[in-house]
């Protein structure tokens, strides 16, 4: 491929070339158009779509046809809007809690690397504790905890509208707050190598901020790695949402998250008469899409990272 | 080395410390207690039953209760430190020290297995990719790793059920009866990890692979089965070495999701349990045991990467 006829770049941002690389990659491409129409559909559904994904009808598990393209679920709700809102909320929360964990992973990272020794140490020290603590479980306790909390502090706010999305706002707030350990861990690890090239002991001897370099300077050429790091984020925080909402303790219905229509669905597998359609269509949507994510930061790191091409 | 072990044993204590306080106010601050229900109780016999549990007096009170540095209510000190974890509010006669002595080891058990499976399986299939470079296996292992990695266990779960115990009756559907019961929870709960260590072995076992003493191995005449096996795995699995603390950890909470799949009546199924009864007591003492667990494990998994590469120093 055109890797080779690229002049190596002297810093590890984002490489001359590495757009092109993308558009070149066709596994990319393909994994880009898929999420861009999920994303779109997830956004304009109720545009298109003529049934209401929360209201109930008398046509309990109807199997897939002309009028339910994806048949109907046990209160008589239309599959296919209610996997579109699921679209619409999983994406969402995949989105916003990956772009927390990027904001306080690499502000962390960014500290800790450039400022070095005992604030390097204890910061790290600090992050080490987090990563023995079973994650998911503290989430677990802490949305099922604040959530009452979150419910009436809005309800006082006056924010009533927002009352019913306090669960996604809880997830989407401790998720994002706890996936952020591995973005510090590698953005401190690119600072403490670019710290000391030249160009920043330059900026450094022209007295200028700490500041400055940090966003001048640093921040730029981890573009690169941050970028590939955030697209491997979403589909995790994904996962954990769907985790949560499977066990009941995220998404509430009537609202619906892909994890919480595979729970629906995952309950009426049995041998006597398989409503197979209740489990296949948001199984098929979610994988396809945490997939074309997994294909795009794979193809990402190949485009921005030549040197890890195999 | 013994510094090492000092350090590390410092650190337990903190993390555990941590870990207890941070839960403990938590669920006590939220609204709502361990008796509060649809139905009301009477104040007294509410105010009695908090008693008899140790959860009235004040917040700081409670916790040093708990913690076993305070007299309780009986006049004695029993918590924590005397490794009481305190009755279970919901399942009234008995305590939290029982319970998790009869589920624990079914979900240790069912850990440890999808731990073997998916370390032996990912270093298998990464290997395999990595010798087998740029032919069909190496892709399709590699597709194959890849949507493992993007599709949920309480995907595959159903998926495996409804295929080799309801189509094939091959296996059972759930529960916790036999050795046989035990291939389908374990194999749902190590898939994602099987492909996500199968992909850290393929790209550390080509470094390996292009490195001079694999020339060397390979110019002495020495079998390809010889300088895989014998010289590059040692080396190459070094990085898988280095997962298998998450990867405890990982499992740990995946195995809740799979405990309630296959109805396995496992420590996940009672965690689950006791934040929907606000079981304060079983809710605490299953979070500190499987973080004392992880922080076991961590341990261990460094000690064994610095066995496993003497290169290492503990410090």
């Amino acid at each position: 491929m055109a890797a080779a006829d690229v002049a190596p770049s002297p810093s590890p941002g984002i490489p001359p070339g590495a757009w092109r690389r993308l558009l070149k990659n066709r596994v990319a491409l393909a994994a880009m158009s898929t999420l861009s129409a999920i994303a779109f559909l997830a956004i304009t559904g109720p545009l298109w779509f003529q049934y209401d994904p929360e209201s109930l009808s008398k046509l309990q598990f109807s199997p897939p046809a002309r009028a339910h393209l994806f048949g109907t679920d046990v209160n008589g709700r239309d599959v296919l809007s209610r996997v579109v809102q699921g679209a619409r909320i999983s994406l969402l929360v995949g989105a916003a809690g990956a772009l927390i964990s990027f904001s306080v992973g690499t502000s962390y990272g960014l500290v800790a690397g450039y400022f070095g020794g005992r604030v390097d140490g204890g910061m790290m020290r600090f992050v080490e504790i987090l990563y023995s603590i079973p994650r998911l479980i503290l989430i677990i306790i802490a949305t099922f905890i604040f959530d009452p909390m979150l419910k009436s502090w809005l309800q006082h706010a006056g924010l009533t509208l927002l009352v019913g999305y306090s669960k996604i706002i809880l997830l989407i707030l401790s998720l994002g707050l706890i996936e952020w350990l591995t973005m510090a861990r590698i953005v401190r690890g690119q600072v403490l190598s670019l710290k000391s090239q030249q160009f920043v002991l330059a900026a450094r001897a022209l007295g200028q901020s700490h500041a400055k370099i940090i966003v001048r300077h640093l921040l730029p050429n981890l573009a690169g790695i941050v970028i590939i790091y955030l697209t491997l984020t979403i589909p995790a925080v994904i996962l954990d949402e769907s985790f949560l909402s499977f066990l009941g303790l995220g998404i509430q219905a009537p609202q619906a998250s892909w994890g919480s229509l595979l729970s629906d669905g995952a309950q009426v597998i049995n041998p006597v008469k398989s409503y197979w359609w209740l489990l296949l269509f948001p199984a098929v949507v979610m994988s396809v899409t945490l997939l074309a994510l997994n294909f795009l930061g794979d193809a990402l790191r190949d485009a921005l990272d030549p040197r890890s091409r195999r | 080395m013994a510094t090492f072990f000092l350090r590390r044993t410092i650190s337990l204590f903190v993390v555990l410390l941590c870990v207890v306080t941070l839960t403990f106010f938590l669920v006590r601050m939220a609204p709502g207690g361990p008796f509060s229900r649809e139905r009301k109780l009477p104040p007294a016999i509410e105010k009695q039953l908090l008693a008899r549990f140790n959860l009235d007096g004040s917040l700081w009170e409670q916790f040093t209760v708990y913690l076993g540095v305070r007299k309780n209510s009986a006049g004695h000190f029993s918590g924590l430190l005397q490794g009481d974890l305190q009755p279970s509010t919901k399942y009234r006669d008995r305590s939290v020290n029982e319970l998790i002595a009869d589920s624990l080891p079914i979900s240790a058990t069912l850990g440890a297995l999808a731990f073997l499976v998916a370390t032996l399986g990912g270093v298998w299939l990464g290997t395999l990719a990595a010798v087998r470079h740029h032919t069909w296996i190496d892709t399709g292992a590699m597709l194959a790793a890849l949507a493992l990695i993007s599709i949920p266990a309480f995907v595959t779960g159903p998926v495996l059920v409804l295929f080799f115990a309801l189509k094939l009756r091959a296996l059972p559907v759930g529960g916790w009866s036999s050795w046989s019961s035990l291939i389908l929870p374990a194999v749902t709960l190590a898939g994602p990890y099987v492909a996500y260590i199968a992909r850290l072995m393929r790209s550390s076992m080509l470094e390996v692979l292009s490195q001079d003493f694999i020339r060397t191995a390979r110019a002495k005449g020495l079998a390809t089965s010889h300088v895989i096996y014998r010289h590059a795995l040692k080396v190459a699995v070094l990085p898988v070495v280095s997962f298998l603390g998450p990867l405890a950890a990982n499992l740990l909470t995946g195995s809740i999701v799979v405990e309630m799949i296959f109805q396995i009546p496992g420590a996940g199924g009672f965690f689950i349990n006791s934040i929907q009864n606000r079981d304060v007591f079983l809710l605490l003492g299953i979070t500190i045991v499987y973080c004392a667990l992880l922080v076991l494990l961590n341990l261990f998994v460094d000690v064994a990467y610095t066995w496993l590469d003497r290169r290492i120093k503990l410090e």
